[in-house]
Order: structure tokens, then C-alpha cells, then sequence
């Protein structure tokens, strides 16, 4: 019985010891989730952009009336939106998202030229738009549609 | 009667070996806090450098006031993705009352070393400020220690 408290009373200094550890621990463990989802938006709207240059050089090189019909890699959320923007000033394909409260912007170089700004805004439940080349008086305009 | 002294003598012994356990106690505590401590703002730092580099790889702009001084570095680099990577993070001297840190970065692209050095500085303390870090006369500190991080940069 004696024995018994004694194991017990240094077995708590122990616990003790280890769970200053531990909460170090958790402390960093719980910031780490949020911020791993906020990556993984990132991530997936830089792979967006990237597979959109690639996309718009494609549609481009095929010529009029080819049209690419793409699909966003996530599902939009009530509060979400994705607006696209082929912005002929910078000639670039540019991102800007609102995703779960936080705004994303990313933008990639087009290797083509654009010759007219289009855009489309994604809400929620969609998903789909289309890349789609038009003669417009010689030149080979890349739009985006809904 | 003479039950009763032995239940006595015993009760003195146990408060002898309970003395001897928290002397021990009393004893190793200080010093492993101390560790405890530094082991927790290693693991602080390294994760904030660790962050920032991926961050900057991914090469997209979070509006989120704790990312604005890397979000100047990315969009001078025009979104593009910074190569980029924590390649040690140390403890360099560690007292009672201090601490110092070294990180050092490797970054490869055409932006100018004094600006990723400053963002990825920048951006670490915001950091550890949100994880509970106190600012003390404008130095950070935790668990009673202050703290100071070296931030070397180094173009590959």
C-alpha cells in the first residue's frame, strides 16, 4: 500500500514533466491545420493559373472556334468566388479568389498575345468555362465564357 | 501502544523519501524548462521560416495582414514562384535570460538579397507575435527569455 503511493507520487512528476512537452507541442500542432488549408487553396489556384497559360497557348495555336472547356480543381463553398481575368494590358492570366473568408491572387505570363481583356466570375455550385479562340479581323482573340 | 509508535515511524519515513523526491524534483525542474523553452521557440522558428519558403513557392498572395511583407516580395517576383529553402536553423546561444537564433535561407531568382532577408525576417516575427510571443521594449520574447532571430540569406 506504502509502495504504491510512493510509484504514484514520482509517476506524477513525470506525467508532469511530459505534459509541459506535450502542450508545447499541441500549441504548434493546432496553428499548423489552419495554415496547411490555407496552402492547399494556394496551391491549387497556382495550379489553376498554370494549367490556364497552358490552356490559353493551346486554344490559341488551334485557332478560331476552338474552344477548351475547363473545370476549377475545388468545389465552391456559399461565400466563394473565382474571378479569371486574360488582361491584355499585362498580358497575363490573373487569379483572384475568395476562398473560406480569405482573399488569393495569383497571375502567370502568357507566352501568347492577347489582344482583348476578358473575364468571368465563378459563385458558388459553379464550376465550368470555356476557352475559346474568335477570328476578329485577322487576329486571334482568346476569351473566356461562362 | 507499540503498534501505534511503528505506524508513526513509518509515517516519518515516508516523509523523508517524499522529501528526498521533490529535492530531485525541485532540482531537475529549472533545467528542463530551460530546455523545454528553447526546444519550443526552435520549434517556433523553424516552422515560421519553414512557412515563409513555402509561401514564397507557391508564388500566390494571401490577403492576410500576417503574409504583407511577403506578399511585396511576390508580387515583385510578378507571382511567379520563388525557389526556395531553410537549409539550417540553430540555436546559437542560449542563457537564463536570452536566446539566439540563426536561420539560414537559400533563395534562387532575380530578387535582390536585402528584400527576401527583410520579408522572411519581417514575416517570422509577425509570426511568432501571433503564436503567443510578447514584445518586450521591441525585442520578442517567451518564457521569460528574450529573443533574437539572424536571419542569413544566400542567392543560389
Amino acid at each position: 500500500m506504502r509502495r504504491k503511493a510512493q510509484i504514484t507520487f514520482d509517476f506524477l512528476i513525470a506525467i508532469m514533466l511530459v505534459t509541459v512537452t506535450v502542450a508545447g507541442i499541441v500549441s504548434i500542432a493546432s496553428g499548423e491545420t489552419a495554415n496547411a488549408r490555407t496552402f492547399d487553396s494556394a496551391a491549387k489556384l497556382k495550379i489553376l493559373a498554370v494549367d490556364l497559360r497552358d490552356t490559353v497557348t493551346q486554344v490559341y495555336a488551334a485557332g478560331d472556334g476552338f474552344t477548351v472547356r475547363k473545370e476549377l480543381p475545388f468545389e465552391l463553398k456559399a461565400g466563394d468566388s473565382v474571378t479569371i481575368t486574360l488582361n491584355s494590358t499585362t498580358n497575363r492570366v490573373e487569379i483572384a479568389a475568395t476562398l473560406g473568408g480569405k482573399t488569393f491572387k495569383v497571375a502567370q505570363r502568357l507566352q501568347v498575345p492577347l489582344y482583348a481583356t476578358s473575364s468571368i466570375t465563378l459563385g458558388q455550385g459553379e464550376r465550368d468555362f470555356n476557352v475559346t479562340a474568335q477570328n476578329v479581323g485577322g487576329e486571334i482573340h482568346v476569351l473566356l465564357q461562362g | 501502544m507499540s503498534s501505534s509508535r511503528a505506524k508513526a515511524q513509518t509515517a516519518l519515513e515516508v516523509l523523508f523519501i517524499a522529501g528526498i523526491i521533490l529535492i530531485g524534483a525541485a532540482i531537475l525542474l529549472p533545467g528542463y524548462m530551460n530546455t523545454n523553452t528553447d526546444t519550443v521557440v526552435l520549434m517556433h522558428v523553424k516552422n515560421a521560416a519553414d512557412n515563409a519558403c513555402s509561401y514564397l513557392g507557391t508564388g500566390v498572395e494571401v490577403n492576410d495582414p500576417a503574409y504583407s511583407s511577403l506578399n511585396a516580395v511576390i508580387k515583385e517576383a510578378n507571382y511567379s514562384s520563388i525557389q526556395c529553402k531553410v537549409s539550417r536553423t540553430f540555436i546559437d546561444s542560449s542563457t537564463e535570460s536570452s536566446i539566439n537564433l540563426n536561420v539560414t535561407v537559400i533563395y534562387s531568382g532575380p530578387l535582390e538579397v536585402s528584400k527576401v532577408k527583410n520579408a522572411i525576417s519581417g514575416f517570422i516575427e509577425n509570426w511568432l507575435e501571433s503564436k503567443g510571443f510578447s514584445r518586450v521594449n521591441g525585442a520578442l520574447s517567451y518564457g521569460g527569455k528574450t529573443v533574437s532571430i539572424t536571419v542569413k540569406v544566400v542567392r543560389a
